[in-house]
């Protein structure tokens, strides 16, 4: 157990040292700061405007150091042999992977802690109402949502030998994982029986992001009842538990 | 043997946990309403890329306020400022007469259908401004539709059926009860006061223009209020 909180530990301060992380969060809060530029010229709904830009923003920075990140965790050490160097030791590789999985969610978790930070500190300064109960549940729901993406970055970055098929095809589950509505919608209106069960196969199979999308519906929060904030926590830990039991599986058996 | 036990228990695991899995996504399938329409049934008329890509990303309320922007550019403040007469009465000069106001505002609600502010100022402005009932009128059933708990888009129903029977004194009753909630759009206010001038009733009207200048945070409604209190 010490050895999986040292490697978390030491995975958090190493992308702590990175300076693309100083520099994603600095462009994050700048794109924040911008919506009081929007909020200038959207009239009566100013505030609506500053907490979708900020709410929009913290999800994107958050998805791009999750993304960068998740590749830099193994295939950027194992182009650098610094993996070697760990493995060597006596530590085992689900100890290894789960650790390094653990560390980059406690980066995530800074980071979205500090974006949200800065959106309550604007909204402050600005004199707009906050609904706290709503942010805090949005934000949360961004982060379950990093925590899913980041287990399919990891698991496909042990299939992949390429740091950019990774990130397309991690950008590319993200983007369906957000289409799945459509794809359900698309799926009934089929007639043939092939592509209607492949259709209806890939809603189910894929992760469906717009479970986690509560910064989207904060006017219609009614529909979310605390049954369904369960579920959708358990669908989040279930979905990402397997995959990085999946990930460990791949990873055992990988050369490095 | 050991080794073999601990494999049977992972593999127990996974499929515990791929389970779980499946019964939570079928739960959630059961009780999660998706709260907006599909794409295909959005009709976008006036749908720009950038919608589309909101939409596909997951960032429909985002997508909804950009569309609300292009709204108030294209029915601009200062354009309004600049085509009032003396009295702060809204001029029509735009070539068009404004004809894509309606599309416009069908894509913001059609994008979030949960935006209320946008139904309650898009019907006043297309009744109040532009005397295009119907499509106020149509523009405030699909929020009925949509929201039917967000009871005060009967209020404003109500006030546009008054206007087109020219019944101004009861237009004026119901505006008086909408005016009280914080969520009412300036522009009705500002509909209001000048009903109490055109009534002669210059106390009432001057006490909205008050209002009006002490709450709204639209820079164009405030000069306006102050021309209308300095007059």
């Amino acid at each position: 157990m010490r050895k999986l909180w040292v490697v978390a530990y030491y995975t958090a301060i190493e992308s702590i040292r990175n300076k693309v992380f100083y520099i994603t969060l600095l462009f994050a809060l700048i794109v924040i700061s911008s919506s009081i530029v929007f909020s200038q010229i959207s009239g009566e709904v100013a505030g609506r405007v500053i907490v979708d830009v900020g709410l929009g923003a913290i999800e994107l920075f958050a998805l791009l150091i999750a993304i960068f990140g998740v590749v830099r965790l193994i295939i950027q050490e194992i182009e650098n042999r610094t993996i070697s160097v760990v493995l060597s030791k006596p530590i085992k590789r689900s100890t290894y992977l789960l650790g390094k999985y653990i560390g980059m969610s406690g980066i995530i978790f800074l980071n979205i802690l500090i974006m949200f930070s800065g959106l309550v500190l604007l909204l402050l300064v600005k004199g707009e109402e906050i609904v706290l109960n709503s942010l805090v549940l949005a934000v949360s729901f961004v982060f379950l949502k990093m925590l899913l993406i980041m287990a399919i970055g990891l698991f496909f970055s042990l299939f992949s030998t390429s740091s950019v098929s990774t990130i397309a095809v991690t950008f590319m589950i993200w983007v369906l994982g957000h289409f799945s509505n459509e794809i359900k919608f698309l799926s009934e209106g089929m007639t043939m029986f092939l592509s209607k069960f492949l259709m209806k196969g890939l809603y189910y199979i894929l992760p469906n992001f717009q479970y986690f999308n509560f910064r989207d519906f904060l006017e219609c929060s009614f529909l979310f009842s605390g049954i369904n904030i369960f579920l959708v926590i358990v669908y989040a830990v279930t979905y990402s538990a397997i995959l990085i039991g999946f990930s460990i599986f791949l990873f055992s058996r990988r050369e490095v | 043997m050991k080794v073999g036990f601990a494999a049977n228990h992972k593999f127990w695991f996974i499929l515990l946990l791929l389970g779980i899995l499946v019964v939570t996504r079928i739960k959630l399938e059961k009780n999660f309403v998706h709260p907006f329409p599909s794409i295909k049934n959005l009709n976008l008329k006036e749908a720009s890329f950038l919608n589309f890509w909101g939409i596909l990303l997951g960032f429909r309320r985002l997508s909804a306020d950009l569309a609300w922007i292009r709204i108030l550019q294209y029915y601009g403040t200062h354009e309004e400022e600049e085509n009032q007469d003396v009295r702060g009465e809204h001029i029509c000069l735009k070539e068009d007469g404004y004809k894509k106001l309606f599309p416009l505002f069908q894509l913001v609600v059609r994008l979030d259908p949960y935006f209320h502010f946008a139904y309650l100022y898009g019907s006043g402005i297309l009744a109040y401004n532009h005397e295009r009932y119907n499509e106020a009128v149509s523009l405030l059933e699909e929020g009925v539709n949509n929201c039917p708990k967000y009871w005060k888009f009967n209020f404003y129903l109500a006030a546009i059926g008054y206007k087109i029977k020219k019944q101004e004194n009861k237009v004026i009753d119901l505006l008086e009860k909408v005016v009280k909630y914080p969520d009412c759009p300036v522009m009705i206010k500002s509909v209001l006061a000048q009903l109490y001038e055109k009534k002669l009733q210059f106390n009432k009207a001057k006490q909205m223009w008050e209002n009006i200048l002490r709450t709204s945070k639209d820079r164009g409604y405030k000069e306006k209020a102050k021309k209308h209190l300095q007059y």
